[in-house]
């Protein structure tokens, strides 16, 4: 086992009905795994039982090969950050930050000390004496991870960190933390169910659904060779001809039908412009499928189009 | 979760085993009785003894903290505690104990009469017979007397010793009343001319109660007639009618209408120091003075009793079964019979109330004392009480009074 | 150890639920017994009679009606001022205002009210005094009237306060957005109380009123101090055949008191079922959007009622203690004496026991409260499992049910456990009225906060007790500042429970003072009542002192 993070045969129910069910899965030192998925399909319930908050139903859980059966939450070289900042009302931002070392019978001086230090860290120095409710949503969360990591976890659990702030922060944010916990080499599991948060923070991408990892890979791969329907079409990564994968990057817009390849008649549902591009979302076959593509040509809501394979018009042009 | 069910079902267990009873008392061969009164005295000193007794009178708690504890301390070595508590409380505390075979109580003296010395006697809560072995029990005291002989009709069998003697008298304040009524015709007249300043307690209560009795008893014609028979209700209920009718009679008259009647003879009181009623009552027949003197009734009050007779009765001491210090009970008990005693509870300045000794029976010195007490300006004279003073009738009478005075008078329209 | 992981809502419950099974449970037993004559001859023919009987329906309807006026209107009343008066009843002071009549025992506030309103009361004396009226019975009847409402205007004058206590933190956590959503959807002030005040409301006041309802159809003091001859409360007539001469009427005693316990149990076992789902409502802990002080129309003219509604009382009483001779239609005493103060004071060689009895045990049933209440209020308020309106409906039984029912199978236990006649059996027999209001409080605090809290500090690695100590026990603070309140009152005022399970060897406050009522004596009664507010206050602020030292720095 050369893995930091060793998961074996994990399951959990409620109410009889299995909310998690992990095979096996394995995670790198210093990693940064995303995990993504529709909401309820167990993403929290999987940090949770690694915090050990909650107790799986079956199955081990291994960091560093030591077995965590037993081993109390407190124990763990785990610290669990909530989606809201969750930072004490009744104790100002310093004594928030330093709540862990507190509990870890640090002396004062001592863990304020480190506190300030992290509080520079995460970039909210000069707040020490402020109280939550004065501070702001982004403020709030730096606090919240600046407590999270004065404990120097080995492994830190965010459950959808971002997900009170406002767009730009969100990004702002989730820029500043990356950079930092790549630098502390902290071993990190990021829940969300926002797509594009998860393939910016994410080394490696886990992908949920009904409580079954559907599949675990980096995002190139997710995109290119998803491994069922439910990843391709969550991810709008392309769509399925019987076992053929048919990525949304290999896809072209064209004018006209060419019988000798495959085509496909899609009508667009909605059309944006970012980072330069223009984006246009279609769906397939009565809308079995829904698909994001870049294209130069302006279309419209409501336009039928269209689509074949990049190759293949190129193969055709190269005859023509 | 299941656990969780049978924890509770243990625990049910238990308390059912904690609440079973055993009723396996063994009684203590009573050595104490037979001993002579010096080695009592002797047995009592140094230990504490507890009174248990009404509180709600403070000229009767300073008389026992203020007059009787210090002398019993320095006289007998015995620490004397009072405790203020009512007599069902107390009865009801002492049958729990019973019922728990508790041998050794903390109680050494309880203060009683009547319906509760009944219960207490019937239900073997009581030490005894004592009495007959206090000196001045058998110095003082008039044994022979009914009223020590019996307690409301129960025979007291030296079960208690008599403590003082109250007789019922009326308060009315002279400023208002100028021609107090003296028979109870006369006082149908009185309150048909004065309608809503007049009304008596509850029966519940004591003195309501004791009202209703000298009621019935004009009602029975004699009061021998019951005496003599002991408790016969069907012979109560032939001879009541003149007393419900009487009271319905009175009913609109009186105060809202006999609507509702004081709980207590606290509330009476209280109507009358406001002025609500012109006319109040009571147990006691120098109750009026120490209330005059703390300006709750005004300085005019003055009492009276009915030519039909007054009730008188004695009020006693008991030990109980489980007292743990009952020689220092007997001996406080005597202290408290004492002529000084006595006679420092008749003054007005701590109780006023009655002795229970024979005045005849007392020393000259103390007779001339006896004289010399002034009891007031709103107590009668004692050839006055003592002409219409009338005795006790069975308890049960009481508990009679009661229920039937509900559907008799209150729940009719 | 797995079992115990899993389940550790019965571990947290366990201690308050065993200590209330036990003494309950054998109180209920022992009346039952008792009741069917079992050691006689068992039937359940005093059940058949009183059923029967009329004396027994009517009463038991008539105590159900005043406990349903009482309630409501105290609710009303109770929502009304703090809706309209909550942004300045946050303040501390005010607050301390609002609350001092439940400094009182019940009794002590209904001869208050009493001096206030009976017919020779102070509002008839005045009314006399500028010529509006020329005889007392003029003055209209409102004590030991056939309707009750002296009993009525007492306990809706007492509840208010309580009311307004429960309610306040609700009103603290509304969210301010949501109100300004239902603004801009174009509703008015009745639908913001209908769609954002009622949902976090109602359940609270659910609560509210059984236990206001409960206590009133079973409380005796006040019934017995203001009620009618006829006819007369539930308790009151059970109170009358308890400790009545007539020692063959105690089975009925006992009866009444179950077939009363029994209603009481059902009806509220009933309510909990119906609305515990409500209470989700109430786990939401976004500190966010509170609503902040706001100055509301007439909130200063609201607040001036509750502060005369308070004070009035209060200066009369402290008068009267003064007085030596008041005649009526004076606005002011002829004349004045300290004497009511001399013969407390100075004429009572055990006041000082009492006093320092009646703190030692107020402190130890507050340690022993909160060390019982602490876990169940958590359990209640962070799990849900199945029989958890069962749990919640046990754990209220000792404040729905007549002390009486329980006091003689709780006395006889105490005898053989040998805590009869001591100061820890009374510091124990304490805790039936007492703990169920501190679970409440407690369980609301707690609710308040939030779990996920714990579960952060869980993972920062904090260990329960240091995790409680910083964490929860600040912010509980405000929860167990009001129960001390409550707490100290409750212990204090019991006199019943006290007389007997103490024996007399253990003397009160309300034992030595008690018998007091029943004289005539004002000045003394009222100096009483001023003395017996004066401790909770005493106790109040040592409990201050101590929480200012252990909890080292406070943002409240």
């Amino acid at each position: 086992m050369n893995s930091y993070i060793e998961l074996q045969n994990i399951t959990k129910h409620f109410k009889k009905q299995s909310v998690l069910n992990i095979p096996s899965l394995s995670i790198n030192k210093g990693e940064i795994v995303s995990i993504v998925g529709p909401s309820g399909t167990g993403k929290s319930t999987l940090l949770r039982i690694l915090a050990g908050l909650e107790e799986p139903d079956s199955g081990q859980i291994f960091i560093e090969n030591q077995s965590m059966a037993g081993i109390t939450p407190q124990d763990r070289p785990v610290v669990y950050m909530f989606q809201e900042s969750l930072l004490f009302p009744h104790m100002d931002l310093l004594e928030n930050v330093a709540f862990g070392l507190k509990m870890r019978r640090v002396n004062k001086t001592k863990r304020y000390e480190l506190s300030r230090n992290m509080m520079k860290r995460v970039g909210i120095e000069g707040l020490e004496s402020r109280y939550p409710h004065e501070i702001s949503g982004g403020q709030k969360q730096r606090a919240a991870l600046a407590r999270s990591l004065i404990v120097n976890p080995k492994v830190l659990l965010l459950d959808e960190p971002f997900s009170n702030l406002d767009t730009e922060l969100r990004k702002e944010t989730r820029r500043w933390m990356k950079r930092l916990l790549k630098d502390e080499k902290i071993t990190v599991l990021f829940v969300t169910h926002d797509l594009e948060e998860a393939m910016a923070m994410g080394d490696r991408v886990a992908i949920f659904r009904d409580g079954q990892m559907q599949q675990f890979a980096v995002p190139e791969d997710l995109y290119d060779s998803p491994a069922n329907p439910f990843v391709s079409s969550f991810l709008h990564a392309g769509f399925w001809m019987g076992d053929r994968f048919i990525p949304s990057s290999t896809l072209t817009i064209c004018n006209e039908v060419n019988d000798t390849f495959h085509h496909w008649k899609a009508e667009i549902v909605e059309t944006f412009f970012q980072d330069s591009k223009n984006h246009l979302v279609v769906c397939l076959n009565n809308c079995e499928h829904l698909i994001t593509l870049t294209s130069e040509k302006h279309k419209k809501v409501g336009d039928q189009v269209i689509l074949q394979e990049k190759e293949a018009v190129n193969e055709k042009g190269g005859k023509e | 979760m299941k656990k969780g069910f049978i924890l509770i079902f243990v625990i049910a267990l238990f308390i059912l085993s904690a609440c079973s009873n055993s009723f396996d008392a063994t009684k203590k061969a009573e050595t104490l009785l037979n001993k002579n009164w010096s080695e009592i005295e002797k047995e009592s000193m140094n230990k504490t003894v507890r009174m248990y007794m009404w509180g709600g009178d403070t000229g009767i708690n300073q008389y026992i903290d203020e007059w009787v504890a210090p002398r019993l301390k320095s006289d007998h070595g015995i620490t004397l505690k009072r405790v203020p508590m009512d007599a069902p409380e107390f009865l009801k505390k002492l049958a729990n104990e019973k019922r728990a075979d508790q041998d050794k109580g903390n109680m050494d003296i309880i203060w009683i009469n009547g319906e509760n010395f009944k219960n207490a006697k019937e239900n073997g809560l009581l030490f005894g017979p004592f009495a007959n072995k206090l000196p001045n029990v058998n110095k003082y005291v008039d044994t022979k007397d009914l009223n020590v002989q019996y307690d409301f009709g129960t025979e007291v069998e030296n079960m208690e010793a008599p403590w003082g003697k109250v007789q019922f008298a009326y308060q009315y304040d002279e400023a208002k009343v100028t021609n107090p009524p003296q028979t109870f015709e006369e006082l149908k007249t009185w309150v048909k001319d004065n309608p809503g300043k007049f009304t008596y307690p509850d029966p519940t209560d004591f003195t309501g109660n004791a009202f209703l009795r000298q009621l019935f008893y004009v009602s029975v014609g004699d009061v021998k007639n019951i005496l003599d028979t002991g408790y016969d209700e069907s012979y109560a209920n032939k001879n009541s009618t003149y007393m419900w009718e009487y009271l319905n009679e009175i009913k609109p008259y009186l105060w809202r209408q006999g609507k509702t009647y004081p709980n207590d003879l606290t509330e009476l009181d209280r109507l009358f120091s406001k002025g609500e009623v012109y006319l109040t009552m009571g147990y006691n027949e120098a109750r009026a003075e120490k209330l005059i003197e703390k300006n709750i009734f005004p300085r005019t009050t003055k009492s009276f009793v009915m030519k039909s007779g007054s009730l008188g009765n004695t009020h006693f001491l008991a030990i109980p079964y489980n007292s743990p210090n009952k020689a220092g009970a007997m001996t406080t008990i005597n202290f408290l019979l004492s002529p000084d005693a006595q006679l420092t509870k008749l003054q007005s300045t701590y109780w006023g109330e009655n002795m229970s000794l024979d005045p005849n029976k007392l020393s000259k010195k103390d007779q001339q004392k006896l004289k010399s007490i002034d009891r007031g300006n709103s107590v009668l004279p004692a050839e006055t009480l003592k002409q219409y003073l009338q005795p006790e009738v069975d308890a049960q009478y009481v508990t009679w009074l009661k229920e039937n005075w509900i559907h008799e008078v209150v729940q009719k329209k | 150890m797995k079992w115990y992981k899993k389940n550790n809502h019965y571990l947290l419950l366990s201690p308050a639920l065993i200590f209330t099974v036990c003494l309950v449970g054998c109180g209920l037993i022992m009346a039952f017994l008792e009741s069917i004559r079992a050691f006689e001859s068992p039937s359940f023919d005093t059940y058949q009679e009183l059923l029967a009987g009329e004396t027994f329906i009517t009463s038991l309807l008539y105590s159900l009606c005043i406990a349903l006026f009482s309630t409501l209107i105290s609710i009303i009343i109770g929502l009304l001022l703090v809706r309209s008066t909550f942004p300045v009843l946050k303040r501390l002071f005010p607050k301390l205002i609002a609350w001092t009549p439940m400094v009182f025992p019940h009794f002590v506030w209904g001869y208050m009210l009493f001096l206030l309103f009976s017919q020779s009361g102070y509002f008839s004396s005045l009314l006399n005094l500028i010529g509006l009226m020329d005889d007392k019975v003029n003055f209209p009847i409102l004590f030991k009237d056939p309707f009750g409402i002296g009993i009525i205007l007492t306990y809706v004058w007492k509840e208010v306060p309580f009311v307004i206590l429960i309610l306040m933190p609700v009103y603290e956590q509304l969210s301010r957005s949501q109100k300004e959503l239902v603004y801009t959807l174009g509703g008015k002030s009745w639908d913001v109380f209908w769609h954002v005040e009622r949902p976090y409301v109602f359940p609270v006041l659910y609560e509210t009123f059984f236990i206001i309802f409960t206590f009133v159809v079973s409380a005796y003091e006040v019934p017995a101090l203001l009620g009618a001859t006829y006819p007369k409360m539930i308790s009151v007539l059970t109170f009358d055949w308890f400790f009545g001469s007539d020692w063959t009427k105690q089975p009925d005693a006992f009866a009444a008191m179950i077939l009363l316990t029994l209603m009481t149990v059902f009806i509220v076992f009933i309510l909990f079922t119906l609305t515990k789902n409500r209470r989700i409502f109430l786990i939401q802990t976004n500190g966010e959007n509170k609503e902040y002080s706001k100055a509301k129309k007439y909130e200063k003219l609201f607040f001036l009622l509750i502060a005369i509604s308070t004070f009035l009382p209060l200066t009369l009483v402290f008068i009267t203690s003064l007085t030596k001779k008041w005649e009526y239609g004076h606005l002011l005493p002829d004349f004045i004496s300290t004497r009511g103060w001399h013969v407390l004071l100075v004429n009572s060689p055990q006041l000082q026991e009492a006093v320092l009895t009646s703190m030692g045990i107020c402190i130890l049933v507050l340690i022993i409260n909160l060390l019982l209440g602490i876990p169940a209020a958590k359990g209640l308020a962070f799990y849900e499992f199945r029989g958890k309106s069962l749990i919640e409906t046990i754990l209220l039984t000792p404040i729905l049910i007549p002390a009486i029912a329980i006091a003689m199978g709780v006395h006889l236990t105490f005898i053989r456990l040998g805590l009869a006649n001591h100061w820890s059996g009374v510091a124990l027999v304490h805790l039936l009225p007492t703990l169920p209001y501190t679970i409440k409080i407690l369980r609301a605090g707690y609710e308040r906060i939030g779990k996920q809290q714990e579960e952060v500090a869980i993972s920062l690695g904090g260990h329960p007790l240091r995790i409680f100590q910083s964490v929860y026990l600040p912010q509980l603070m405000p929860s167990i500042r009001s129960l001390v309140f409550l707490v100290t009152v409750i212990s204090l005022s019991q006199y019943f429970l006290t007389a007997l399970i103490g024996g007399g060897a253990v003397t009160t406050m309300a034992i030595l003072f008690f018998p007091y009522f029943k004289t005539a004596d004002d000045s003394v009664i009222a100096s009483f009542s001023i003395l017996f507010a004066i401790i909770p206050i005493v106790i109040y602020l040592m409990v201050e002192v101590i929480f200012r030292l252990i909890l080292p720095k406070q943002t409240r």
